[in-house]
């Protein structure tokens, strides 16, 4: 599982350099965000934009990620490819996350914690 | 006479198994093991023959998405994760639409039945948020004609996938 940190604007920019988060990896997926998100402001911004496909064991992943994050932190989103876009709406979780089209705009707006 | 009948039967199988020739090459069958790592070559597989015969990219995502939810489930629930065996996967690409066909020596649907897959309401409080029990609920969303039938010790699932971009 290769996901890449980078202290970014008081935040933790992390890009997941896989081209799928599915059944076969949700797990590691977990596991290893779960090490990078233990000392991590109180931001963490996803780089999804190298991540052509998404199942529903991805978003679970996802999902339990943002439920292990402690209480006041926030895990936003960035750079949706169109399957996995797909499913965040199918599954109204695009209701749950802030989802942004792209890092640079995560980067370029105000944001209040 | 008896091998008269063999060879009658041995053709009648052939004729009814494959397409003509010159549909051939919109048809893929493939048979793998029921683990996540071969279900996901599978669908490299699928995505590959879809791409070369020019199926749009969203296209192509939605065949890909319903065909892994179906197979995660006959992974995680049919053999139960701990259970090897094998998988049967049959796609043919028509003028509009995807058949798909998947079946497995796997345990039954439960009441023989396929799951409503209700979409569950999405609580406020993140801790409630659900971690699964998306599967069935992708599969309506992007799957018509849905069937499934048990024949023997097999589990036969049929369904179609509308292609929208054409």
């Amino acid at each position: 599982m290769n996901l890449a940190a980078e202290e970014k604007n008081d935040a933790l920019l992390i890009t997941v350099h896989e081209p799928r988060l599915d059944a076969a990896s949700a797990i590691q997926f977990k596991d290893r965000m779960r090490e990078l998100t233990q000392t991590a402001p109180d931001r963490v911004v996803l780089d999804m934009s190298l991540v052509d496909f998404l199942d529903s064991s991805g978003l679970g992943a996802i999902v339990a990620v943002l439920k292990k994050i402690k209480q006041g932190k926030s895990m936003e989103l960035a750079g949706l490819t169109p399957t996995v876009q797909k499913v965040f709406r199918l599954t109204r979780m695009d209701t749950i996350f802030k989802i942004h089209p792209n890092t640079e705009i995560a980067f370029s707006e105000k944001h209040v914690l | 006479m008896k091998r008269q009948l063999e060879k009658k039967g041995r053709i009648r199988k052939r004729k009814r198994r494959t397409l003509p020739p010159e549909m051939q090459k919109y048809e893929l069958r493939t048979t793998f093991l029921s683990d996540p790592l071969s279900v996901r070559r599978a669908l490299e597989k699928v995505l590959l023959k879809l791409q070369h015969l020019k199926t749009p990219p969203q296209d192509c995502g939605k065949v890909e998405l319903a065909l892994a939810e179906v197979l995660n489930n006959i992974v995680e629930h049919a053999y139960c994760i701990t259970r090897e065996g094998k998988i049967e996967l049959r796609i043919t690409l028509e003028k509009q639409r995807v058949k798909c066909t998947v079946s497995d020596d796997g345990l039954p649907l439960p009441n023989s039945t396929l799951p409503s897959g209700q979409l569950q309401v999405l609580s406020n409080n993140t801790s409630d948020l659900p971690e699964g029990g998306f599967g069935w609920f992708l599969i309506r969303e992007l799957a018509d004609e849905i069937q499934y039938s048990r024949a023997g010790s097999k589990n036969i699932f049929s369904f179609h996938i509308r292609l929208e971009q054409f």
